[in-house]
């Protein structure tokens, strides 16, 4: 024997040397003397070996006595080794070995070379008792019994050429136990053992044994250092172990060092887990490499209230979750796939942002590479069926809005990409190769400036968009929304870097058909400074609808047809027109609206007003009169649209005159005003047809800083008085003398020789009337003798109408009144005569 | 020289007199507390005064109308109509108030004090009243001081104003803000 050899050598000499040379050497000879039963000693350079006798029982079997070993690390004595074999053909059939003892030296560890059995290693066999038939393994912390140990003969293709070893088996691992059979087969042919062990595991957490499956394959020579990476581990039921309960984790969850993500945040997942691989132990001669990992969650009551994430979860005591984890060593790819039931699930994040009964299923797959030369691939599959949820001022009840959405894509350091996104629910929704750049959800300018799209489809119900997304959250502050009801479709899709809605409804206003057919495209550029056209046409506008009911006159329709409206779209404006609405009496157009989104600015240009005749479209308007208009045009500017221009009216034979026009469409009430000044009326034509009384005569005057709120006026400052210039008879009707104190809370200074005239000659009119702080203040612009006149008598005679009313104030309540009595009298036909 | 120095003291003398001017710029604050109680009965009043409250009828003359004006001494067509709309809302709010989930702010507006306990549906639907009411609220302040010729800055003294009167007519259980910002139960 030369050099040193490693332990292997020695169990060959111990097991398999002393067979051959028993059998093929010596075996004749010993078998012919009955064996040596002097002591034999044998010196090399790893140590010495000795035994006091070695005889050859029948059938071939070998009993040796005493046997010591010796080397620098250990020191082996067993009292008595029996073999039973068989010859021909060679195989092992039982090995007794009784009462084992060894010790382990104090050696040099420096010499300790690769492949080679290290002192510590030797130091296991500290811990071994071997008796007959049973091996003993016992530490502070691990005790494995193998009894029963039996050799057989194994017949493979007719030959004897196995031994086939079995052993009944026990291994307690602090709280773990597992019990079971152990079989091996030992070929003599190739020298290779395969190790098979059966036997059920019970574990802290495990309600009942699981059972397990090992197969080793050890190749003969070098068999331990070709374990490595031949060593499989199989758990046949994965599901089976399901039941392991308490299970915490807390920390960082690494392979090879490397962080797959991190639980430092107080994350603490609680449930069953069942992590089928095995640890790296540094004492075993062999290190069981890692051939595939699997970690699984089961969770019927998870607590999530710890997790520290955006939205804190306050309930959710119903939910079933279940999370695997995947790796592969090989190629370095792991997997986690989770599935997620939540129900009744609550939380919020402020006052503004909360969802309350929510069942959820969620699908989450992601997969990857720990070397990070891949993407994180994910994939998600959510739906709901119940549960509400406030993105205030949106609210959305999921029991009506059911869906489900899913998407894939990959995470990588520019963002998320989304390969494929479909949502079914409220309205459908396709997208393919979206990309949100990082920290493009802040707001939605933000994510449509950033979001890349290569192809997103969108369409859904109009009428149930509109009433979710407009009518209920913003009808309380703008009532006028609850009375327009859409009904149609409305679709969005991107065709490069351009966002398309198209929408084509039929919409009503208070229960009748305001428009019929309406088809609005509106391309936006969202990523291109390029300008996009689009159009507004529909087939038939019931402008009537829109109006009050007691505004038109009976029978008149303003219905607008066919009409078409360009539209231009930039990132920032939209203009659109020429708009021209044909009123059947009359024209109303707009050159070019505009809009510029970021500023909130607008205007209106080229505003044109023709032949539009009022009389022939306003019920209780009886007087002829047309407005025109041309070249007017306005700017919105915080909330007020500020006209420019002036709006010309035609009214009994004079001009009445609109300039300084604002309107204030967004106010809480609608205002809206202007400076109205008019000249040459014929006052007759004007009286004629009112309940007032007639006066004839041509007056001027103006209306300064007339503000109506809704149709109601709020203040205003009137003068009116007579225009000498027209040189026609001036007359004033007793009722209208009598009208007009009423009106100004005076009294008429007519004679009872007066009302056997009808009507009295007057020579001046002057009336100032302004109203403020619902207070109409009523003056008389003449003044003679301490007096106001609001009608002046001529030289020869006539009427005088005096303001007796000293402060001239009147309350808006009181004026309504007299309006009432004037109007009454009419009705009535009281008239004074 | 010394009359000099003389002319030099008077004009100093001069210059810190007219320093000591304080321009005091009149706010209507008798007027302001009138409205607000006004407009503060009248909201908070009985369904008949609300039913006075309607608006005209026709374009052309305020026939078949009444206004229930009073002797209010700050009105207009603007505050008319918003105390209809605030008039109208006021049922919806009274839960609230009452429930303590909505309280009186020291500057007139309403304040969420909470929600705790009530749905998300109810949420959004307080949430909502909330804000159009603040709303209508700030744009009656505003018709007010226009009405009154207060300048804009000088709103937030209105806004207190009504806020008294808010209060005092808001109904039992309904949160107070006071004006050092703490919360007391009505």
């Amino acid at each position: 024997m030369e050099g040193k050899k490693p332990l292997k050598r020695y169990l060959l000499v111990i097991c398999v040397s002393l067979s051959l040379l028993a059998g093929l050497g010596l075996g004749l000879f010993l078998f012919l003397c009955g064996g040596i039963t002097t002591p034999v000693h044998l010196h090399w350079q790893d140590g010495d070996l000795e035994f006091s006798r070695f005889l050859v029982l029948k059938r071939g079997d070998l009993l040796v006595e005493r046997i010591r070993f010796q080397n620098d690390s250990l020191k082996l004595v067993i009292p008595r080794l029996r073999i039973s074999m068989g010859i021909h053909p060679p195989f092992l059939q039982a090995i007794e070995i009784n009462d084992m003892e060894t010790w382990v030296l104090p050696g040099d560890r420096r010499d300790e070379k690769p492949g080679h059995f290290s002192h510590a290693q030797y130091g296991l066999l500290r811990y071994v008792k071997i008796t007959n038939s049973e091996i003993h393994y016992v530490s502070q912390k691990a005790r494995l019994d193998l009894q029963g140990l039996t050799l057989l003969p194994s017949v493979r293709n007719g030959k004897y050429d196995s031994s086939l070893l079995s052993a009944s088996f026990q291994a307690n691992v602090e709280d773990s136990h597992l019990q079971g059979n152990l079989s091996a087969s030992l070929d003599f042919v190739s020298a290779d053992a395969n190790v098979e062990i059966e036997g059920l595991v019970q574990a802290e957490g495990l309600d009942r044994p699981v059972p397990m499956n090992l197969r080793l394959h050890l190749p003969f020579p070098d068999s331990l250092a070709r374990l490595r990476g031949g060593f499989s581990l199989n758990i046949p039921n994965i599901e089976a172990i399901s039941e392991i309960q308490g299970f915490r984790l807390k920390g960082s969850i690494s392979i090879d060092g490397k962080a797959l993500f991190s639980l430092e945040k107080g994350i603490e997942a609680r449930g069953r887990l069942c992590l089928p691989f095995g640890i790296i132990q540094r004492n075993l001669p062999v290190k069981l490499e890692l051939d595939k990992a699997l970690a699984y969650t089961f969770n019927s009551s998870p607590d999530l209230s710890r997790m520290d994430i955006t939205f804190l979860p306050e309930g959710g005591d119903h939910s079933n979750t279940r999370v695997e984890f995947g790796y592969e060593p090989r190629n370095k790819r792991w997997k986690l796939v989770s599935d997620l039931q939540l129900r009744d699930l609550s939380g919020s994040r402020d006052s503004d942002h909360a969802f309350e009964g929510l069942d959820l299923k969620i699908h989450l797959a992601l997969a990857g590479d720990i070397s990070r030369k891949e993407k994180v691939a994910w994939r998600a599959e959510v739906s709901w069926d119940r549960g509400q949820v406030l993105i205030y001022p949106w609210f959305f009840d999921l029991s009506a809005l059911k869906g489900a959405l899913a998407a894939g894509g990959r995470f990588s350091r520019h963002g998320i990409f989304v390969s494929n996104i479909k949502l079914q629910g409220p309205f459908m929704l396709k997208g393919k190769e979206i990309l949100l750049p990082p920290g493009a959800m802040h707001s939605m300018g933000n994510i449509l400036k950033r979001i890349s799209i290569s192809s997103l489809e969108a369409s859904g119900d109009l009428e149930k968009l509109y009433d979710l997304l407009l009518k209920e959250p913003f009808s309380d502050s703008h009532p006028a929304l609850s009375r327009f009801e859409p009904a149609g479709s409305i679709s969005v899709s991107t065709m490069g870097k351009v966002l398309r809605l198209d929408c084509l409804c039929d919409v009503n206003f208070s229960n009748a058909t305001l428009l019929k057919g309406l088809h609005i495209r509106l391309p936006y550029p969202f990523k291109t400074k390029s300008c996009e056209s689009g159009t507004i046409s529909w087939q038939a506008f019931y402008l009537n609808n829109l109006l009050p009911s007691s505004l038109l006159r009976e029978g008149v329709k303003v219905e607008i047809k066919n009409s078409l409206v360009p539209m231009e779209i930039c990132q920032d404006l939209i203009s659109a027109g020429p708009l021209e609405l044909d009123l059947q009496h009359g024209q109303v157009c707009v050159h070019r609206i505009r809009m510029e989104l970021r500023s909130k600015k607008g205007a209106l240009e080229g505003v044109c007003i023709k032949d539009l005749d009022i009389k022939r479209l306003f019920r209780d308007f009886p007087y002829e009169m047309k407005v025109e208009a041309k070249g007017i045009s306005a700017e919105f500017r915080q909330g007020k649209l500020v006209f420019s221009g002036q709006i010309k009216a035609k009214l009994a034979g004079g001009t009445i005159t609109a300039t300084h026009i604002w309107l204030e469409p967004f106010a809480p009430i609608v205002r809206y005003g202007a400076d109205i000044s008019f000249d040459h009326l014929d006052l007759e034509m004007i009286t004629a047809p009112t309940a007032f009384g007639v006066v004839s005569g041509v007056v001027k005057g103006w209306i300064k800083g007339l503000v109506m709120s809704g149709i109601q006026p709020e203040r205003f400052r009137l003068v009116i008085e007579n225009d000498d210039s027209a040189h026609v008879p001036q007359k004033i009707s007793i009722k209208a003398v009598e009208n007009l104190s009423i009106l100004g809370g005076g009294q008429g200074s007519v004679s009872f020789l007066g009302y056997f005239f009808k009507k009295f000659s007057y020579k001046r009119i002057g009336i100032s009337c302004s109203l403020q702080n619902d207070v109409f203040v009523l003056h008389g612009l003449i003044k003679k003798g301490g007096k106001e006149y609001l009608v002046e008598r001529g030289f020869l005679g006539g009427v005088n109408v005096i303001n007796m009313n000293p402060g001239g104030r009147i309350r808006f309540k009181d004026m309504v009144e007299r309006l009432q009595r004037i109007t009454e009298s009419e009705k009535s036909k009281m008239e004074v005569r | 020289m010394r009359s000099v120095n003389t002319k030099y003291m008077v004009g100093l003398l001069a210059f810190l007199i007219t320093a000591c001017v304080t321009v005091n710029i009149y706010f209507p604050a008798a007027e302001v507390k009138q409205a607000a109680e006004d407009i503060a009965k009248d909201v908070r009043g009985s369904q008949q005064d609300q039913d006075l409250e309607k608006g005209p009828t026709s374009w052309l003359f305020f026939e078949s109308q009444a206004y229930a004006a009073g002797e209010l001494t700050v009105s207009n067509a603007t505050i008319r109509q918003l105390k209809v709309r605030m008039k109208a809302r006021y049922p919806s709010l009274a839960p609230y108030l009452k429930g303590g989930f909505v309280g009186e702010g020291a500057n007139g507006l309403l304040v969420i004090r909470s929600d705790k306990g009530l749905g998300l549906k109810k949420k959004a639907e307080l949430k909502r009243l909330v804000n159009a009411e603040n709303s209508d609220r700030m744009a009656l302040y505003r018709a007010v001081a226009q009405s009154l010729n207060i300048p804009s800055s000088q709103i937030v003294r209105v806004q207190k104003i009504f806020a008294t009167e808010w209060q005092k007519t808001a109904p039992r259980g309904t949160f107070i803000q006071r004006p050092s910002g703490s919360w007391v139960r009505k």
